[in-house]
């Protein structure tokens, strides 16, 4: 048996459900009421994978707006990250994107997951999704997620989760 | 000219930095282990964490943020405690990585309560243009 401790961000523009699905994931806790997030809020989950515990420390970093971008201090040490976006806004598609292009540049290529979130909204989705689909292929892996439906959280997580563990750890 | 500072202009220096807000620190060794605490450690869940203890065993927020380099760190705003704003700063002296936190709780939720405000309005904005 052994453990380990991984830093994980949740990144994204504002109000795409970042801290929902982290709310999901650790205390199975909804609300349709929107709280911004300022600085970040700081959770911890424990999982275990085959013969590893893994100490997932989650950053869910405040998200990026017309007024500010996400400091390279948040992101210092991180050893993946969960790439959030809303569907139903066509410009967290860009912001996605550029942010995706920011964290590669600051911290070099770090294994992530991307959330397409909002699935309970689905009819409302936006058409331009093939924007996406570099970043698809660059991917751990991607998911439709909802944090209100609780629709492919863990599997969201738990995704990266593996891809963090060291090829050895695994059974 | 003294390069020192006068100790009562030292003291309305740090009057003026903190703006009466409650800090503490912890001191780490090169292996992470706490060699030294100090001011109110009871209000930042620090008041269990000992001396010769690893600090990223209690500490996991601290995860990857150690070793600090040459140049301070800031995390502003950081919540790892329920409704409470941290402001985190490390830096290194000599061979000790000194991890500083100040309470920014109030400054905090009135930035939160502006940012609310904006942020609901930009939303509005967005669903109008689509």
């Amino acid at each position: 048996m052994s453990a380990i401790q991984k830093k994980i961000c949740m990144l994204g523009a504002y109000s795409v459900g970042k801290t929902s699905l982290v709310s999901q994931y650790v205390n199975s806790i909804f609300s349709e009421k929107y709280t911004t997030t300022i600085g970040v809020k700081i959770d911890k989950k424990l999982l275990q994978i085959d013969d590893t515990t893994l100490s997932m420390i989650l950053w869910d970093v405040y998200g990026e707006d017309n007024h500010q971008s996400v400091m390279p201090s948040y992101l210092r040490g991180m050893a993946g990250y969960i790439l959030v976006t809303d569907p139903t806004r066509p410009s967290t598609l860009t912001s996605t994107l550029t942010l995706h292009a920011k964290v590669t540049e600051t911290v070099g290529d770090v294994p992530f997951v991307l959330a397409l979130n909002k699935s309970d909204l689905k009819s409302e989705w936006v058409a331009e999704l093939d924007e996406l689909q570099g970043l698809k292929d660059s991917s751990v892996a991607w998911f439709e997620t909802s944090a209100k439906m609780n629709t492919d959280v863990d599997p969201l997580f738990e995704s990266l989760a593996k891809a963090l563990i060291p090829s050895g750890s695994k059974a | 000219m003294d390069a020192g500072i006068a100790i009562n202009v030292e003291q309305y220096l740090k009057t003026i930095a903190l703006g009466g807000r409650v800090f503490a620190y912890l001191g780490l060794d090169k292996q992470h282990i706490v060699c030294q605490t100090g001011g109110a450690t009871d209000s930042f869940d620090l008041a269990s964490v000992s001396e010769g203890e690893f600090a990223l065993g209690k500490l996991g927020y601290l995860e990857g943020l150690l070793p600090s380099d040459d140049k301070p760190i800031v995390i502003e705003n950081t919540q790892f405690m329920r409704e409470r704003f941290v402001d985190i700063h490390i830096f290194k002296n000599n061979d000790i990585q000194w991890v500083v936190f100040i309470d920014n709780t109030e400054p905090g939720k009135l930035r939160q309560t502006l940012q609310q405000q904006r942020l609901n309005a930009d939303i509005l904005k967005e669903a109008r243009k689509s």
